[in-house]
């Protein structure tokens, strides 16, 4: 267990840093073992006062939770520092070198497509068998360690719990927090691009399917839009748009608009759709194509869950003792 | 510079001599706090059951010393507070919880998180009944209206 007084680190070793969130590279004093540490600066705006941070409280509630885990990142402990007289909260992980983003610069070849998205899977699994949706999965929240050569899940600033343990996969869950529309646009659901307030655990799955699709594609799959509505029809051109009979309800989301409706990506056939993502994903074996269209499934209600997912024909031949 | 541990309190065990007969009548009196400011602030009626889950875990893990009038009424605040940041969309700021014939600052408020915080090991997500009761009228079918919009969400 590491404290405060345990860990130094270095202003100008900056790893990462999101809106006023920033994380160091930092040592730990007695060990020498990298750490990975988190600011997350106390907001004085206008002398209001809110006391700890809601997102501090949630994501360190989230962590206690989750980790330890083989494929999800090492918590270590939370202090608190005197920063002009205001509290600067930190977080310390375990420290990684290396994102999922640069791991597929170097391009993967298909068998550590396949390690990767397995392990992948079952972090998502385990969050979810945990009741938290991560909603911020990308390229650069999941780190790699090289030496394990495995993924670890990182990122759970956006994070959220919907404590309850069974029966989540079929259900809703009314929306929380605001924050989400930070997340990394390119790997958002149709859904909170819709403005929709439900989302559940099957939001992640889209995500993880975008993730997928770079991983075998070694770019990303959506290019980020500037805004919602364009970000829709980049993903409608490649999986048609989708109807009241695909996902009953989807017109009358408040993000749905007239516009959408006049694209001209009208598929008339699931074979169809499945070509033209084929054309963007031409690295994928049969089995590959049909786990990454459920997971890139319209109606959340019916996209695959990461525990089925696991157990999907893409993953038969592969050596899980090897992960 | 201070730091917040996860180990437990070393004289936990002493702590615990379970304040419990002495609080009756302040425990009751808090929960109507929190349920009033709970609703006041509009929050689901989990939040405020949360809090409680908070007040009632403290009380059995930590004693205290001076007035317990001030020192009650800031744990409720703080719990309160804490439960709003978990499941509520917006919390309000810690000034605007109104608290009767006692003067709090909000530094002792702040304090406070941090003690529910520490003594409850930043576990905070404990389970409540709530969606549990919203998943069987659901599956039985009692409300054919979106699960989220029953009473016992709100």
């Amino acid at each position: 267990m590491f404290s405060g007084r345990e860990v130094e680190w270095d202003a100008s070793n900056r790893i990462w840093s999101w809106e006023k969130n920033i994380v160091y590279k930092g040592k730990c004093k007695d060990t020498g073992e990298d750490v990975a540490v988190k600011q997350i600066p106390y907001d004085s705006s206008k002398g209001k006062f809110e006391g700890i941070h809601p997102n501090l409280i949630r994501e360190v509630t989230i962590l206690r939770r989750l980790s330890p885990h083989q494929y999800i990142v090492q918590f270590h402990n939370t202090f608190c520092v005197n920063d002009n007289k205001r509290p600067l909260w930190n977080i310390v992980f375990e420290y990684l070198s290396c994102t999922l983003k640069q791991l597929i610069k170097q391009k993967l070849d298909p068998s550590n497509v396949k390690r990767l998205i397995y392990q992948i899977l079952s972090g998502v699994a385990h969050c979810h068998s945990h009741s938290v949706i991560h909603r911020n999965l990308n390229s650069e929240s999941i780190l790699f360690e090289e030496n394990s050569r495995r993924i670890k899940i990182a990122g759970f600033g956006l994070s959220r719990s919907c404590s309850i343990p069974f029966g989540v996969e079929e259900k809703f869950l009314k929306s929380y927090s605001p924050g989400v529309e930070a997340a990394d646009i390119s790997y958002q659901p149709p859904e909170f691009l819709l403005l929709s307030e439900n989302y559940s655990l099957s939001s992640d799955m889209w995500s993880v399917g975008c993730i997928f699709a770079e991983m075998a594609r070694g770019d990303v799959l959506f290019e980020a839009n500037s805004c919602s509505v364009s970000q829709l029809s980049e993903i409608f051109s490649v999986l048609g748009t989708p109807t009241e009979a695909d996902w009953a309800g989807v017109t009358s989301y408040i993000g749905w608009e007239e516009e959408l409706e006049a694209l001209d990506y009208n598929f008339t056939s699931k074979d169809l759709t499945l070509e033209a993502l084929k054309a963007k994903v031409p690295a994928l074996d049969v089995d590959g194509m049909d786990l990454l269209s459920q997971m890139l499934t319209y109606n959340p209600s019916e996209r695959i869950t990461a525990k089925k997912a696991l157990d999907h024909a893409y993953f038969k031949n592969l050596d899980k003792t090897e992960l | 510079e201070r730091e917040f541990g996860f180990k437990k309190d070393e004289d936990d065990q002493s702590l615990r001599n379970a304040n419990w007969f002495e609080f009756k009548d302040n425990r009751l009196e808090a929960i109507a706090w929190i349920l009033r400011n709970g609703a006041a602030h509009g929050f689901q009626f989990r939040t405020a059951y949360l809090s409680i889950t908070y007040f009632d875990l403290f009380l059995s893990k930590r004693s205290f010393k001076g007035d317990q009038t001030t020192w009650l009424r800031t744990l409720s605040v703080a719990c309160l507070s804490l439960a709003a940041k978990m499941e509520e969309q917006r919390s309000p700021l810690l000034s605007e919880y109104k608290v009767e014939d006692c003067i709090i600052e909000w530094r002792w408020i702040n304090q406070m998180e941090l003690a529910v915080l520490a003594t409850l090991e930043w576990r905070l997500d404990s389970i409540t009944p709530f969606p549990f009761i919203d998943y069987f009228i659901t599956i039985l079918k009692l409300n054919q209206e979106s699960p989220s919009d029953t009473k016992y969400n709100r």
